[in-house]
């Protein structure tokens, strides 16, 4: 071997060597990531009771059991409802935010997305509650002391759940009277 | 064989020299938040985007359509940011002058800020930093003294900030709520951290005075009132946050009615942000002022609040509107200068 493929041959191999490695973490990266995906997706059970702890001062976000579809009846899912009409955050619960949450979603409207997910899960799994989510939702959405972006969301699914049993109208005259056209903007960005 | 060893070793370099990572971490970010963020970057890749994208999605966040999958966001991402570091990075520490006398684009005009918030160094107060994009804060900088900034990053080396984007966020614990179970895993959890991720990447557009698309304080009666949160722009940061946030969302296969729930709220939160009209007073509020004034109108009574409605009505105040601010970039990329370059 001369000179050159002396230098060469080393220097080779460890390209090689660290190109392969680099190539390998990326993979495992995706690999986990597909896995993670997989397992936080719809064939997860409902999720258990867990109350979670922050190390940071930002808060808590608590996830607790919900009955499974058949043990469920209407008045454990009524009171979901008021439990839910409970936590919702008020327009007095924003004064409290630090301006760092208030630029990002605050855990309180990500609390109230659990709440408001509940809701909806049970709906979905048992659609016999449609009359009382309709009672829910249209408390929700009159409630003036509620922020704009939940008595929204509350808006889109009265809504919904109003078009699925035959009504045709846009709005009904509750929905336009007890919202603003900025929550019924809203409103109009979830779809049907 | 020995001829075919030079071929392999350059051939190496180069495809491991093109073929690098989305995001370029500084050494105080820890490896699980890295492993995190690169997974959520991977599951950004592979998601499908079945459901028809409504127009408005392309006018307000310039993705160039039409998109089909993940990949197409992700390419808009990549050409924002590029760069993480920790909470511990110090701005005032770590900032130093690349060049002394910079011709910047766009000379002179910069962005107001008396009335609208920077992303500011964050670390001013006590609470954990969620996300933040340094890049505009530090052109701007840069900018307004006409000098040529740059950030040294621990595990990165010098990086010229001649652009917003060079796409520098910092990232803090606030991203990662410690959760039992492994939530942190979860696809909400980790759409959540996607849909920030856009937001801050898209305060590395825009030039001249909406250089940052920077937010407004939001205002009276809103619920953030008094809060930098707010855009008072239609394809602001959290304009693009809902657009790519309800795509996604309703492109979610894999989430459950609760998991799309929480995210429906979540993308309405970003919208309830944009503020449309800049009023004195709220429609609302007007209109209960109108029904006030139309009793009182049979009463001999001059009050105050009825004279400024007529006044109002005689002479219609122009009401300012949210634009579409430019969202072009501004400045080009800069290489740090070599040695040589340096010397001569």
């Amino acid at each position: 071997m001369n000179g050159f493929s002396k230098l060469i041959i080393p220097i080779a191999a460890g390209a090689c060597v660290w190109f392969f490695y680099s190539f390998k973490e990326d993979a495992k990266v995706l690999a986990d990531s597909e896995v993670a995906a997989f397992e936080s997706g719809a064939q997860k059970e409902m999720p258990e009771a867990s109350i979670v702890e922050s190390k940071t001062d930002i808060g808590v976000l608590e996830e607790s059991s919900l009955p499974t579809e058949s043990a469920m009846s209407l008045s454990e899912f009524s009171e979901l409802t008021k439990t839910a009409q409970k936590k919702l955050p008020t327009l007095q619960d924003f004064k409290k935010l630090k301006p760092k949450e208030a630029h990002t979603t605050p855990l309180l409207i990500q609390q109230a997305g659990v709440e408001l997910g509940k809701i909806a899960q049970a709906l979905h799994d048992n659609p016999n509650f449609a009359s009382e989510a309709v009672i829910f939702y249209r408390d929700c959405f009159s409630r003036i002391n509620l922020p704009d972006q939940i008595r929204g969301l509350c808006l889109a699914n009265h809504r919904n759940l109003r078009l699925k049993n035959g009504d045709r109208a846009e709005w009904n005259r509750e929905e336009v009277e007890q919202t603003t056209p900025e929550i019924q903007d809203l409103a109009q960005k979830i779809p049907l | 064989m020995f001829r075919f060893l030079p071929f392999l070793f350059l051939s190496s370099f180069a495809f491991a020299a093109t073929s690098g990572p989305l995001l370029n971490y500084g050494r105080d970010v820890s490896t699980e938040h890295r492993t995190l963020l690169n997974n959520d970057i991977a599951l950004l890749n592979a998601w499908p985007l079945q459901t028809q994208i409504e127009q408005d999605f392309y006018q307000v966040t310039d993705v160039v359509g039409p998109v089909s999958s993940g990949v197409d966001l992700l390419r808009w991402l990549g050409e924002r940011i590029s760069i993480v570091t920790g909470e511990g990075f110090d701005l005032n520490k770590n900032i130093y002058t690349e060049r002394a006398k910079y011709d910047f684009q766009l000379p002179g005009i910069l962005p107001d800020l008396s009335a609208r918030m920077t992303r500011s160094a964050p670390a001013q107060t006590k609470m954990s930093v969620v996300m933040a994009n340094m890049g505009p804060v530090v052109y701007y900088l840069s900018k307004s003294q006409g000098k040529l900034f740059g950030v040294d990053l621990a595990g990165i080396g010098k990086i010229p900030v001649s652009t917003p984007r060079v796409g520098l966020l910092q990232i803090g614990p606030g991203l990662f709520p410690a959760l039992k179970e492994g939530k942190l895993t979860d696809l909400d959890v980790s759409l959540s951290r996607l849909f920030t991720l856009f937001h801050e990447a898209r305060h590395s557009d825009g030039r001249g005075a909406a250089m940052g698309m920077m937010h407004i304080y939001c205002p009276v009666g809103h619920a953030y009132a008094g809060y930098p949160a707010c855009d008072f722009s239609l394809n602001g940061a959290y304009s693009v946050e809902g657009q790519i946030a309800k795509v996604m969302t309703e492109n979610c296969s894999k989430c459950t009615v609760a998991q799309k729930e929480k995210l429906r709220l979540s993308y309405l939160d970003s919208f309830s942000r944009v503020v449309k009209e800049k009023r004195k007073i709220s429609q609302e509020t007007e209109n209960a002022q109108r029904e006030a004034c139309a009793k009182l109108a049979d009463y001999p009574v001059k009050v105050p609040m009825c004279e400024e409605l007529k006044e109002r009505d005689l002479n219609p105040p122009v009401i300012p509107r949210a634009p579409f601010l430019d969202s072009r970039p501004e400045g080009v990329r800069e290489k740090r200068k070599g040695f040589f370059e340096r010397l001569f």
